[in-house]
This record gives structure tokens, sequence and C-alpha cells, in this order.
């Protein structure tokens, strides 16, 4: 994706005189998507309140405070307080700071690898494609969740933390993307254009780059947003076992958790509805991005 | 070494550390039972014959019938259905004939054991002496892989045995088939209780040498009992029916079967509700949801557990299994009771236990008849300011001006405390002991900077990890009072690897000869407590109580020392 | 194709023997006993431990023990459970069919609701009707699966009754008669509710965006230029089309569904092999949890060969490749 806005910055200065590119099209599309822009701004700011979270609030989120346990939203405490006395709105905003880490960190990682992967391996074929898509396949192998709490069990006491979370789920999930992207170049390389070029002798790299990918983009595109999405998803699960995000680090998933009690569940809501509700949100917002996004560049579409 | 009740305190420590529920509790019901008078107008009502009762667990049964083999706690509450032992522990914690009475010799080494007749296993062979024999000789067999050797390692002759020196322990004589003489090893006010209790069907597991027993069709599918129920049918990780065995012999079982069901303890409070379990050992958390059910009563008592906080004071050597005091850090007594000072515990009970635990300042739960009273012990009430100047006092002083005290020598200090993950009031409690430390300048932080997997805690302690100088940890006494086994100089639960000379005299003088006057054993632990509370080897937090919620069709539970199983027989329905 | 299937089938050799490979040095890295589950873990007597991997060849070379390990496995001799004291095959066993029946009742009810919505999503795109399906899928891809589960067990079964919220069976029933299977149906309903419905949102999603994309495509203006029927285009043409991203799911589907299994079983209480494998991981049953891991590796990998199978069938070009 980042590479691709670059190109689309970069490609109409270079022919101003003729007809707005695709990207330029795709990007005004993508304003006038209403859905699309709320979601964005959205999106922006839960990032922003979460990354500036020091600087928003100064409550404590460590500190167990004896006379505040499970009090409802108050005028001080926004969002009421959880069991161990701690303001849920303060905890919710540095929780924030580590779900959307994961949540980003794992979609980069993910469509770094899988998109590499992928395009060579579509783009080549043959050997290199039977190595690397063996290669695909024995990624795809490790069902993510159980190798995840199997690493944990392995890692516990040795390294933990939200980074080796990152890279362990990365390691294990780009495989889909990496066969989805092949499986879309494949069917356009069948294409006369690719053929044309390869006549010409363009260099492959410039091919698979200048020509299948931004091709394969709407698909890529949305495998990243819904990748980011159940990244998110999949932290707050492996933390709801247990597995995920160390207790002591807030992240949404651990503040859900809160919610196997049921006591919780039923009588204490502010505990648990504002997580749930920001993994929603920001889930919905994500992939309405994505749509936003897919309608945008792709040139038949009627919006 | 003495191992006895230990064992079975390791085996309730994993449930209790996971879920926060004792095991066992005492007869007085509490003071604040206000669903008492639900009780007694139930009492009055219709009893119904027969019906089945769905015992609810919050963990799957691992499915070994025999005592002598088992290790979880789901089992052991199956086996309290279907076993019966040679003895009984009554509401005082006291122990009482029930399988069989005895008489002790002049000399107390000798204990003649006279059982029953007519008493019936499950397959309607009759109960003998043997069967008895027959479970002490498979624990002291050289192939038994049981964890149960060290209940009859004090008889004489049977380490011999277990070295493989022996065919038979030289202790155990059968007199006739219903009367035993065991012979100990040496004179202690506690070699009845330390003695396994339960006989083996020997017929039912005859032709099956001893180191197979443990994989038998016989231990693990069809098992054979002696007690109110016997096991009908089970469906691995869900639930296992058993039924009523007619020919108990206390008398006919008034319920036809009992179901002991796996339940999600978060679910515990809406399974209640709709029916779908009838009894369960409950969280505290759990208690104000099913209070508000008018179908439920919770029933809580004193139980038998406590938490505590270890310090380190050196380590076990596993050569010599002798614990070595090499370890400084906590060696001012001013120091560790600074650090009690420093702990709001009712707030920590409120905010954690839901209020259901006790503040102790000893670590003998006041069930037990051995407990200090507590005028006789230091209360270490909350306060800060006498924890700061205790420090002070030992010379622990901030001197680099950075908030926190450097230890006397000037050199700076801090503690690294452990915690086990669980729950998520784990997290804010361990959170509420490192921040009440710095608070008193005692700078703390949490070792290995995450909570720690329970397994991997406890390989942690048994290896004396360096991470954990000060560590979380609770305990269950069993129902034995001798607490030599957590704390004595060379325990292997003595985490904290405490040696002291004093300690080690008290405990010891509790289990001489002269404490078989029942006073004069009470005096020596109420010393020992005193030396405890003076001292803190440890910090000890609170009591658990023991919580049940029973549904109110469900009649003639006796809470008690053993827990909520006593005389099953006598449960039964009212409409 | 069957040369085709024969080519796959070989090509799978290597990636069982990785994966064995990875799957051994991820046990080898356990503490204590994680393969023959013969010592005991909470026995931690050196000179114990010690004598039993000397018994067990744990000293020798590591290619030795990684072949002998693969020898039994092969046989079937999974170890065995240091919990339950029986070969680790028998415990896994013994839950298999609970894990199948939910996947398979989840997976049927994710086809049906994917399947009628993305159609008429594909079809119909930007109205009224799709826009509330959208809607639908956006929230239960967004809904952790788990927070579902809770709602749905104290909506359905706690406040309704409608459901049993827990076990795969009633309790006392015959096995074989029709009250048991009944009662299993029953039992199964709830997870397999929220399993298949957490996950239509890909599904739809794929289907109707490919529905769309292809109803623009050339040869579907020719058709309907020529007066095919609008039905026909849809069902004969356009489908064929969209069916090739959809059947590449299927096979990470059963990946997906395992994992969900995990949650899920875990939650509903449903002893099946996702709650198994968590419960070994809690009590460290390490050849019960291994042999899972390895068993939903080959599940997985079964799971792919499948969805290039389809894929094969589908599309013949790629077969060709």
């Amino acid at each position: 994706m980042e590479i691709v806005t670059k190109q689309e910055a970069s490609a109409p200065k270079k022919t101003p005189n003729k007809s707005p590119s695709p990207w330029v099209i795709a990007r005004r599309k993508f304003f006038k998507n209403k859905l699309a822009m709320i979601s964005l701004i959205f999106l922006l700011i839960v990032i922003i309140l979460s990354f500036l979270a020091p600087y928003i609030t100064t409550k404590d989120i460590v500190r167990v405070d004896f006379t505040k346990i499970s009090q409802p939203p108050s005028s001080e405490n926004w969002l009421g307080t959880d069991t161990n006395g701690r303001d849920v709105f303060t905890r919710m905003l540095y929780a924030g700071r580590s779900s959307l880490t994961v949540g980003i960190g794992c979609m980069f990682f993910i469509v770094l690898i899988g998109t590499t992967i992928g395009a060579i391996s579509g783009y080549f074929g043959g050997k290199v494609d039977q190595i690397l898509m063996r290669f695909t396949d024995f990624v795809l192998m490790f069902p993510l969740l159980v190798f995840v709490i199997v690493l944990n069990t392995i890692l516990v006491g040795k390294v933990s933390g939200l980074w080796t979370l990152i890279i362990v789920i990365s390691v294990l999930s780009w495989g889909s993307v990496a066969r989805v992207v092949r499986s879309r170049i494949l069917a356009e390389k069948e294409n006369e254009y690719i053929l044309a070029a390869e006549s010409i002798g363009c260099k492959s790299s410039k091919i698979i780059i200048k020509h299948l990918l931004p091709n394969v983009a709407s698909t890529i595109i949305v495998q990243a947003t819904l990748l980011m999405a159940v990244t998110i998803v999949i932290e707050s699960a492996l933390s709801f076992l247990n597995f995920g995000v160390p207790a002591d680090t807030p992240s949404w998933g651990n503040m859900l958790s809160e919610a196997r009690n049921s006591d919780v569940l039923r009588d204490k809501i502010w505990i648990w509805i504002p997580p749930a509700t920001a993994i929603t949100l920001v889930i919905l917002s994500i992939n309405f991005i994505g749509e936003g996004l897919k309608d945008a560049m792709n040139p038949k579409s009627r919006r | 070494m003495k191992k006895t009740k230990t064992l079975w305190s390791l085996l309730l420590m994993l449930v209790m550390a996971l879920f926060l529920a004792a095991c066992n509790s005492d007869s007085g019901t509490t003071d604040k039972d206000a669903q008492k008078d639900k009780e007694t107008p139930a009492a009055t009502t219709d009893v119904k014959e027969g019906g089945v009762v769905t015992f609810g667990t919050d963990q799957a049964p691992e499915g070994v019938y025999d005592p002598a083999f088992s290790k979880s706690i789901v089992d052991a509450y199956i086996q309290n259905f279907t076993m019966d032992g040679v003895y009984d522990v009554n509401d005082e914690l006291e122990y009482v004939p029930n399988l069989a009475k005895w008489d002790i010799s002049e000399d107390k080494l000798t204990y003649t054991f006279n059982f029953e007749k007519g008493v019936k296993w499950h397959n309607g062979e009759e109960l003998t002496g043997e069967d008895w024999v027959f479970a002490l000789e498979t624990l002291a067999h050289p192939d038994y892989d049981g964890p149960r050797f060290n209940y009859v390692e004090g008889v004489k002759g049977a380490q011999e045995k277990k070295a493989g020196k022996a065919d038979k322990i030289s202790g155990i004589e059968v007199v006739d088939p219903y009367t035993i003489k065991i012979t100990f090893k040496e004179v202690k006010i506690n070699n009845l209780e330390s003695i396994w209790q339960y006989p083996m069907p020997k017929k039912h597991y005859e032709g099956i040498a001893v180191k197979d027993l443990s994989e038998s069709k016989q231990v693990r599918e069809n098992p054979v009992g002696l007690g109110a129920f016997k096991v009908k049918k089970v469906v691995d990780g869900e639930y296992s029916e058993l039924e009523r065995f007619d020919d108990y012999w206390k008398g006919k079982p008034a319920l036809d079967g009992v179901i002991v069901k796996v339940i999600d303890p978060s679910l515990a409070a809406g399974a209640f509700q709709n029916g779908e379990i009838d009894i369960m050992d409950i969280r505290p958390q759990s208690v104000k949801e099913l209070s508000a059910l008018s179908n439920v009563r919770i029933e809580e008592t004193n139980g038998v557990s406590y938490s505590y906080i270890g310090l380190r004071f050196g380590h076990r050597d596993k050569a010599t299994l002798k614990n070595v005091a090499d370890f400084d850090k906590f060696n001012s007594k001013e120091l560790r009771q600074a650090l009690l000072y420093a702990l709001n515990r009712p707030a920590m009970i409120d905010a954690f236990l839901e209020g259901k635990a006790e503040v102790a300042n000893t670590v003998i739960p006041v069930t037990f008849w051995t407990a200090a009273d507590a005028k006789d012990l230091n209360a270490y009430e909350f306060n800060v300011d006498k924890a700061k100047e205790l420090l002070k006092t030992a010379g622990y002083v901030d001197k680099d001006g950075d908030g926190f005290v450097e230890d006397p020598k000037g050199q700076p200090f801090k503690i690294s405390f452990g915690h086990y993950a669980g729950p998520a009031a784990f997290e804010g409690r361990s959170q509420a002991i490192i921040q009440s430390w710095n608070d008193i300048g005692v700078k703390t932080e949490l070792a290995t900077g995450s909570l720690v997997e329970f397994n991997l805690y406890n390989e942690m302690k048994d290896n004396d990890d360096a991470a954990l100088e000060a560590f979380f940890g609770s305990w269950s006494m069993g129902s034995d009072p001798d607490p030599s086994g957590l704390w004595a100089n060379d325990a292997e639960w003595n985490y904290g690897r405490y040696v002291d000379a004093e300690n080690d005299k008290l405990l010891k003088e509790a289990l001489s000869e002269k404490a078989f006057d029942k006073d004069y054993r009470k005096k020596m632990y109420v010393n020992w407590q005193k030396y405890f509370n003076e001292q803190l080897p440890a910090l000890p937090l609170w009591e658990n109580l023991s919580l049940y919620g029973i549904n109110n069709r469900l009649q003639g539970v006796h809470i008690n020392a053993v827990g909520f199983q006593t005389d099953v027989y006598k449960w039964h329905i009212v409409e | 194709m069957l040369q085709y299937t024969l080519r796959r089938l070989l090509g799978m050799i290597p990636l069982l023997l990785l994966i064995s490979l990875v799957v051994f040095f991820l046990a080898k890295m356990m503490p204590g006993d994680p393969f023959a589950g013969e010592i005991d873990p909470s026995n931690t007597n050196p000179q114990y431990i010690e004598e039993m991997r000397e018994k067990l060849g744990y000293n020798d070379p590591i290619i030795v023990q990684y072949g002998r390990w693969m020898a039994n496995f092969v046989q079937g001799d999974f170890g065995k459970s240091t919990v339950y004291k029986k070969p680790a095959v028998e415990v896994i066993a013994q839950r298999i069919p609970n894990t199948v029946f939910l996947a398979i009742t989840s997976l049927i009810f994710t086809y049906i609701f994917a399947f009628i919505m993305g159609m008429y999503a594909g079809r119909k795109p930007y109205t009224l009707g799709d826009n509330l399906i959208a809607s639908y899928n956006y929230l239960a891809l967004a809904i952790p699966s788990f927070v579902a589960g809770i709602v749905a067990i104290y909506v359905f079964s706690f406040q309704l009754g409608w459901f049993p919220f827990n076990g795969s069976v009633g309790v006392g029933l015959q096995e074989g008669t029709f009250a048991y299977y009944l009662s299993r149906v029953h039992h199964v309903l709830l997870p397999a509710l929220v399993l298949g419905l957490m996950g239509t949102a890909s599904y739809t999603q794929f289907l109707r965006n490919d529905i769309i994309e292809n109803s623009r495509k050339d040869f579907v203006r020719t058709a309907r230029a020529k007066g095919t029927k609008e039905s026909k285009i849809y069902n004969k043409h356009i489908l064929r089309n969209s069916i090739i991203p959809i059947i590449t799911f299927l096979g990470f589907d059963i990946a997906t569904l395992i994992s969900g299994a995990v949650i899920t079983e875990t939650i509903f209480t449903y002893p099946g092999i996702g709650a198994l494998f968590l419960d070994s991981v809690g009590r460290r049953d390490y050849a019960v949890m291994m042999s899972i891991t390895m068993l939903l590796s080959f599940l997985t990998l079964f799971g792919n060969l499948v969805a290039d199978l389809l894929y094969g069938i589908v599309d013949p070009r790629i077969r060709l490749d």
C-alpha cells in the first residue's frame, strides 16, 4: 500500500496534460466516499488519542486504588473504574496503543512478506513457483492460534511482550496473502498487455511492480484491511485465553478478559463494553476504509 | 521428613491458587449466614425419595478412581462419593473411627485396628483388613508409581520394602481378617494422621502387577469403591454419572445418583439459575450474583487454607535434602515487619476476594484447635508510618534521595516480587503488593516483568529461582494441624528456605512424645505461632473462606472441616 | 486430473517431513518429557529424571531420536498422555468426532448464510438489502467471537433457555438412541451458530465483490447482449468465476475453524480437540499437546490440498501450469 500511494503521488506530475491517472481518480473517489472518510477520520483520531495517551491523561494505569474499585462512570472517571480501581478511559487509551500496534505491525509485516512471495511465485511460475508455494503451504499448515499458544508455552519466562507477539503472528500468517496474490497474478498474467510488456523486454521486477501489482492492488488492499482487523481480533482472543499480551500491559483484549467473570459481564458493563466497542468500531472503520479504497481503485466501479 | 498433609496441600494448592476457592471448611457456619433462615423451613417440607443432583466442577476429572494414584482435585471430589476411609475427620478436625476403630499400645508404637464387619465393596465382596493391608503394601512397593509413599513411610519396615530389601512391610501384622496391627518406626503424635486410609479392592486388583496398576482398567475404567455411590458412566471431559450403591454400609443413600459435571466457573451463576447444577465450590467473584438468586443458598465457612508472601532466605540443597540459608536480603526482622505493616490487607480482601477472606497473622488457620488466639499475636494493622519507622531503625534509609531506601550498608535495595498468572484479579493483587512496598520506600519490581504461568511458577519455586526474592503463595493444610511439612527447617515446601534453630525446636517439640498431652501440644504450637508472628519468616496475608453454592432443593449437605462431602448418603431432595 | 492429484500428493511428503521436524524441535524445546509422557513432570528428583532420560533414550543423538519418534508416529504411537495415562492417540480419538461434528455443522451454517447473502448482495449491489448484509458482515467480523459466544450463552441459554450451554450431549442418554442424537444436535447448535455466523463475512464479501466485478466483464455484457436470461448469467457465467476464490478459502477454513474451535469449545465447555488442547497446555500434557499440533497441521495441509484440487477442477488453466 505504501508503495502504491507514492506512485500515485508521482505519476500524475509526469503527465500533467493527459487525463488524470487512475490513482488520482481513485483518490477523488475515495474522498467522495463518506463512510470511508468518516471511518478514516475516526481511525486517525483513535490512533492519535492512543499514541498520545500520556499527554492526554495523567491518571495512573498501573496503580491499584482500593477506594475506587469497580465504580460506575462519573465526572471524574468518565468510563468508570475497573475491578482494580483504575480509570477505564485511561486504560482504554493505553490499551489502544497495544492493540493498534499489534494490528498495524502485523498488517505491515504480513503484507510485505505475503505480497513479495505471492508476486514472485505467480509471475515466474515453474520451479520458483513450486518452491515458494510449497514453502507457503508449509507456513499455512501451522494453525495460527494453536502455534501461538505452543510457542507461548516454550517462550514463557524467556521472551514475551508485544513485539514477540507481532512477529510470531506475522511469521505464521502471511501465507494466505501470498496465495491470493499469486492466484490473482496468475490470472492477470494471462492478459495480453503483460505478454506485450514481456515481448518488448521489460524487466521482470518492473512488470511486477508497475503492471501487475497495481492491477492486483485491490485484492491486496482488501486482504490488508481484513488482516489488520483480523489480527486485532486474534490479539484479543489470545489475551482472552491468557496467551496474548502480558496481563500487566493493558490491551483491549486484556481488558475484555475481565468479562470472563460473569459478575462483570452482567453487572459491571462499563468495564468491558468500552474495549468491546473500541475493537468493534476500529475494525468496522478499517473495513470501511478498505472497502472504500477498493471501490475507489476499481476503474469500473460506479461510485 | 514428614510430608503427609503437604502432599495434599500441593494438590489442593494447584486448585486454590487458580480458583481461589478453598477446599475444606469448618462446621461453625458463619454468623453472616443469612441463608440459614431459608434453610430451616425448607427442611420441614416434603422430602422427595430418590432424584439426581448435579455437582459442578471447574475442571475435567482425570479419571483415576483410586486415591492412591490420583493427583487431581476433581478426581478427589468423585472419590469422596465413591470411597470411604479407615478414619474420618470430624467437625473439630479430630480423627474419629470410620471403617475401623483402633487401640494404641502402651509404648505408643503399635496401633491395633478393628475393622467393621459387613462393609461391602461395590462388586459385592466384603471389606476386610486385608484390603487395607494390600493398599499399604502397594504404596510401599518399589514399583508403585503414585505420589503417596509418604503415607506409609512412618510404618516400620516400609522403607526397607520400598528399597527392595524386603518383600513385606515388617510393621504390619494381620491378626485376623478384621484385626490389623501396625507398628510405627518412632513415637509421633501424628502417626495415625499420616497413615494411608483408603483400602484397595484386593480381589478386583488381583493379577495386576503394581507397576501396571495406575494404568489398569480396574483403576481407570471400572473402579470398585466402598462409598455411597458407584461410577456408572463416564463421558470424558464432560461428566461422570454416579449411581446409588444400595448396600452402602452406613445405610441406603437417599439420592438415586449424582452427576459430576464440568462447568466453566464464569458460567456458574447462570448454571445455578436454570438448575443445571445443584452444588459447586464457587469463587468469591460469583458470590454477588448467586446471592441474588432465590433458588440458591451460599454457605461459607472458615477454611484450612491461607495465602502468604514467601521471603527468600536461601536455597535447597537437592543432594542432601537440606535447606541452606545463604541469601541475606531479608535477614532484618524490622524490614520483614515493615513489609507487612505496609500492606492494607482488609482493603485487598475487599478488592480482590469480595471480602471472602479473613486477615491472618499466623499460618495456622483458626479452624484448627491448635490455632493461637488473636490476642496473643501482633495484628500488623496497616500503618505506613510504623513501617517507615521500622525501616529507619533497621538502617534502611534513603541516602541518595531517589525516594527509595538503601540498605544499611548504603547499597541500593530492591525486591523482586513474583506472582503467577490467572484470573484478572491476580494482576491487580500483585500490583497492589508492589505499590504498597514502593510506598514505604522499598523499591519493588515484578519478577520476570510479568505474571508467570502457573506451572512454570511452581517450577521456579522448586528450583529456588533467583528472580523470586519475594513471592505470593497459598497453602491448604489438609486436616492435620501440624505445619512442619511447610515450615520446618528442612521441609521441601519451606520455599523461603527459612532455617532457624528456635523454629525447629518448637515444631519438633509439638510432635514429641510429651505432645500426646493435648494441652501441651497446643501450647507448643501457640509458642511456635507467636515466634512466627514476631519473626515473620513469611508474611501471612489472609485465610480464605470456603464458599459453596447449593440449590435449595438439595438438603442434607453438611459442611465441615473435610469439605462439603461428608455423609453424602444423607443428601436428599426436597420439593 | 489424476496425474495432477498424484503429483500434489507426492508433493505433500516433504511438507509432512518438514512439519514433523518443526513439531519435533518445538517439543524438544519444552521442559520435561514432551514425547513419551513417561517422565512425571511433577517429580523433580534429578536422579529420577536422569534415569528416565537414559531409559527413554533422550541421551541419544538428536537424529536418532527424531527417527524413532517419527517411526512411532507413523505407526500411530503418539506417546502417552501424562494426565490420562492412556496413549495420546486414544485420548484424542475420543474427542475428534465432537470437533468434526461442530466444524461441519458450523461450516454448513456459514455456507448457507454466506451463499444466500453473497448472491443477493452481488446481484443487487448498493441496495438497502446489500447494505444491511454488509453491515451485518462487518459487525460479525468486528465482534470478537468469544464476546459473541458469552453473550449468546446469556441470551439463548440463560435468559431464553433454548439451548444447553455446555457439554456435547445430555446426561444419561444411551448411545445410539434417537434421543441421544437429538441431544447431540441440540448441544452443537449454539456453538455452531456462533462459529458459523461469525465466519460468513469473508465468503460473503468475496462472493459479492466478485459477482459485481464479473458482472461488468465483457463476457457478461456479451451474454446480456445476446439476450441470455439474467438468472442464467448469474448462476452460470458469473458464479463459475466467482467460486474460484471461495474455493481457495475452503482449505484455509479448516484451520480457521479449528482455531475458532479452541475458543468456542472453551467457552461452551464443549469437549472437542480445541478444549482438549488448551487443557493439555494448562496441565502440561505435552504428548497430547504436540500430537494435536501435529494433527491440526496435517489437517490444514490436507485442506490446502483439497482446495488446490478443487481449484484445478474449476479452472483447468491452473492445472496445466
